[in-house]
């Protein structure tokens, strides 16, 4: 599988910030890739860049094989791109918006166009100043789905939305996952969870990880160890690396492991306790997940 | 070109009141200029026309604004040439075409041939499109919104009225009927500046980088405009003379100082002073007119305002006003000096003379002109007024009424061989007012004349052992 966007060490400074500080990404062809990370880590300012919205100071970028300073008429009209703060033309109606786009785009696909409409509930003849957010977002999506997109870029799209509207527009982006490769950046970590099939965390301008979303829910576990003494850490042997948040108590001891497995890691436990009465190794949501490494970058800075 | 039509229609559609609104000012700006009393309306009219213009350009350019990272168009397919295209076509179709239906209707409603004025009129619009409509354009493309466009539209006044009174002062003198020249830098400077920005902007959509070039592009333009010396111009108008050869046989010297007093007003710390210039060998049948004239002096002279006395056949005297520093001539009046300074000036002829009723309807006359005379009651004086279409002609024009003396309708006569000047207004219009108390009765002919230019020429003189005292106004030589 070939990846559609790649960044190579991608700087970006605004004055004396880093936005991003060598960035390196990678997002496969047909994969459903969710950007996360906390606020200001560098998500916008990575997918402005890909999009050739912003340029970077350093590095390489290519999205669909082409340079992103070089994207031209022809590449874009293979890429959607919805964003949350995108300023749409205003004074257009539904309707209009949707005959203004279509000669832009040689794919673009009338049936489909319709489906979206009817699906998305779209009210054709109002302008879109009148429109709520969730639905400006729906027509968004809707059309830059219309012309069936190779690449399919999404800004924190689901941000202030109602779930039903949050709903809506999953459905409309799992419907063409797989024609169309989506790369998304969001905070709502339960709502790519449930349909990315690639993850990538970014903070502080550098993506800290980027995997399949079936490999890095198997590897973090939320493990509890009861034992029947305190335990006590020999000074000469720190906590595992891998073991984040550690936290002890007379009869309990708690972590996170980021390397599961279930041999390796309960050899590791009986190496560093000794016997122990119970292990269970719970599988850990996205949001606990990143929640879990954000507060340990934290504490290490 | 297909993008750029569909954007164009798009544009339409988004900004059909605006457009509506460049129309009517342009209905009423035209409807205006058929009553004479209406004249001070019409001009008003005519500053709404270019304000509601200026707004559409920026709302059109604004509508897909090049600056900003959040515009909905700059992620789709857009292909820049034809959203560049798309802009142009919009500002020729719904900005210059109802200034250009406006100026057709005014110029038909005054009795204007239309076929012998359509290469003025579209050089009209050619210019409103080159100094106006595209400069105005540019703006709006480094501009992120429409106030940060009226804010730098302010600026740049500002900036340009500064600029104007800051170099004005060292800027080479006025160039008479040679000006044109120096206006056809600013033209192309104007329209050169703005292409380019508007070219960089669309396709790299770099403004700060932008900007930059279009500071220093600015800068040039100015330099140009001010720095260019009187030589060139004389070298470009001399290209265009009919009859270069015509002046060969001219001599030119420091003539006689007038006894009498200067009549050339008073300037704070100048004195002034008459240059009388003596042309010998002028053809037969032909007219002078000074144009530019230059004294080497330790302190700088301005100098203009040319008036012209026949002496003989073959020779007329041009005086030559200027002012110099007081302080200076106050050091230097009595000293002998040696003169160095040269005379640009134009050979007019060919008279084509025509006699008109005493009339207040505009009448037909010679050079493209239409006259009317009419007996003023309060003063007791008789106007003669003539106007011409898009440009006033780049001749001499005299009125006779009567069997009175020629009298030079003011004027200031451009050589420019351009069919129009910049401008909305498509009618100039020129009077002449004399005291003839007690004889409108007697007076029943109106003669128009008027003399087109033959040859441009240069000439320089000398004179040694000459005190500027001898110059002065003689109210200064007897102090």
């Amino acid at each position: 599988m070939s990846d559609l966007v790649t960044a190579i060490d991608l700087v970006k400074r605004f004055r004396w910030v880093r936005g991003l500080d060598g960035l390196n990404l990678s997002v496969p062809e047909g994969s459903v890739f969710g950007l996360a990370g906390p606020n200001g880590a560098g998500k916008t300012t990575t997918l402005k860049i890909l999009m050739n919205i912003l340029h970077s100071n350093s590095g390489h970028a290519e999205v669909l094989g082409i340079d992103s300073r070089q994207l031209g008429p022809e590449t874009l009209a293979q890429i959607g791109y919805v964003s949350e703060n995108q300023e749409l033309p205003d004074w257009m109606t539904v309707e209009y918006l949707f005959a203004y786009l279509k000669p832009f785009y040689p794919t673009w696909d009338d049936t489909r166009a319709e489906q979206l409409i009817h699906q998305f509930d779209l009210p054709l003849d109002r302008q879109l100043r009148h429109l709520s957010r969730g639905m400006r977002m729906k027509t968004a999506l809707a059309s830059s789905l219309a012309y069936r997109p190779r690449l399919l870029i999404m800004d924190e799209p689901f941000s202030g939305l109602d779930p039903l509207m949050r709903e809506d527009l999953i459905d409309g982006l799992l419907e063409c996952a797989g024609e169309t490769t989506i790369l998304i950046s969001s905070h709502d970590l339960a709502e790519i969870e449930s349909f990315a099939s690639h993850i990538g965390y970014l903070d502080g301008g550098r993506l800290q990880f980027s995997e399949e979303m079936t490999s890095l829910t198997a590897r973090f576990r939320e493990v509890e160890v009861i034992v029947d003494s305190p335990p006590l850490l020999p000074p000469d042997r720190p906590w595992p690396a891998h073991w984040l948040r550690p936290e002890t108590s007379p009869a309990l001891i708690r972590f996170v492991e980021t390397h599961f497995d279930a041999e390796r890691t309960t050899d590791e436990i009986r190496k560093l306790f000794g016997d122990v009465r119970n292990i269970s190794a719970l599988p850990m949501s996205l949001r606990a997940i990143f929640v879990t490494l954000a507060r340990d970058r934290s504490k290490a800075a | 070109m297909r993008q750029a039509l569909h954007i164009f229609k798009k544009d339409a559609r988004c900004l059909w009141y605006e457009i509506s609104l460049v129309w009517l000012f342009a209905g009423v700006f035209a409807s205006l200029h058929i009553h004479a009393d209406y004249a001070y309306f019409s001009g008003l009219s005519e500053v709404v026309l270019v304000i509601a213009a200026v707004l559409l350009i920026g709302r059109l350019i604004l509508a897909e604004a090049i600056t900003g990272d959040r515009q909905f168009w700059i992620t789709r397919p857009y292909r820049w040439q034809g959203l560049l295209a798309a802009k142009v076509l919009f500002i020729i179709g719904f900005v210059n075409l109802p200034i250009f239906v406006a100026q057709v209707f005014i110029v038909l409603i005054d009795g204007f041939p239309l076929g012998s004025n359509v290469p003025g009129l579209l050089w009209s619009q050619f210019l409103l499109l080159a100094c106006v409509a595209l400069p105005f354009a540019a703006i709006a493309s480094v501009s992120s919104g429409i106030a940060p466009f009226i804010a730098s539209q302010l600026i740049v006044l500002l900036v340009g009225a500064g600029m104007l009174a800051l170099f004005t002062p060292f800027a080479t003198r006025a160039l008479g009927g040679l000006d044109w020249v120096r206006y056809s830098i600013a033209v192309v400077a104007f329209g050169a500046i703005a292409l380019t920005v508007l070219f960089i902007q669309y396709k790299t959509r770099r403004t700060y980088f932008t900007r930059c070039v279009a500071v220093g592009e600015i800068a040039l333009g100015a330099l140009a405009f001010i720095a260019m010396p009187s030589s060139f111009a004389l070298a470009v108008q001399s290209g265009h003379s009919k009859q270069p050869s015509l002046g060969s046989s001219i001599q030119a010297t420091f003539g006689e100082v007038p006894e009498h007093q200067f009549s050339t007003g008073q300037v704070p710390h100048k004195i002034a002073m008459v240059f009388p210039i003596l042309l010998r060998g002028l053809p037969e049948g032909t007219d002078v007119q000074g144009d530019v004239f230059s004294i080497s002096l330790q302190s700088p002279a301005d100098c203009g305002n040319f008036s012209r006395t026949p002496i003989s056949a073959g020779s007329s005297i041009i005086h030559v006003n200027c002012f110099i520093d007081t302080k200076f001539f106050e050091q230097q009046r009595g000293t002998p000096v040696t003169l160095h300074a040269s005379l640009y000036f134009t050979l007019f002829g060919n008279r084509q003379i025509q006699t008109l009723p005493f009339n207040s309807d505009f009448l037909n006359a010679p050079a493209g002109l239409q006259c009317a005379a009419e007996s003023g009651g309060v003063r007791a004086s008789l106007d003669v007024t003539c106007r011409s279409a898009l440009r006033w002609p780049a001749r001499l024009v005299y009125e006779r009424l009567g069997d009175s003396d020629e009298n030079t309708i003011p004027q200031f006569v451009s050589y420019s061989p351009f069919p129009a000047d910049f401008g909305i207004d498509p009618i100039e219009t020129r009077r002449s007012s004399t005291s003839m108390a007690g004889r409108a009765r007697t007076i029943h002919e109106l003669t128009i004349i008027a003399e087109e230019q033959l040859a441009h020429l240069h000439r320089d003189i000398e004179a040694h052992n000459v005190r500027l005292d001898d110059f002065a106004d003689p109210s200064v030589r007897r102090r």
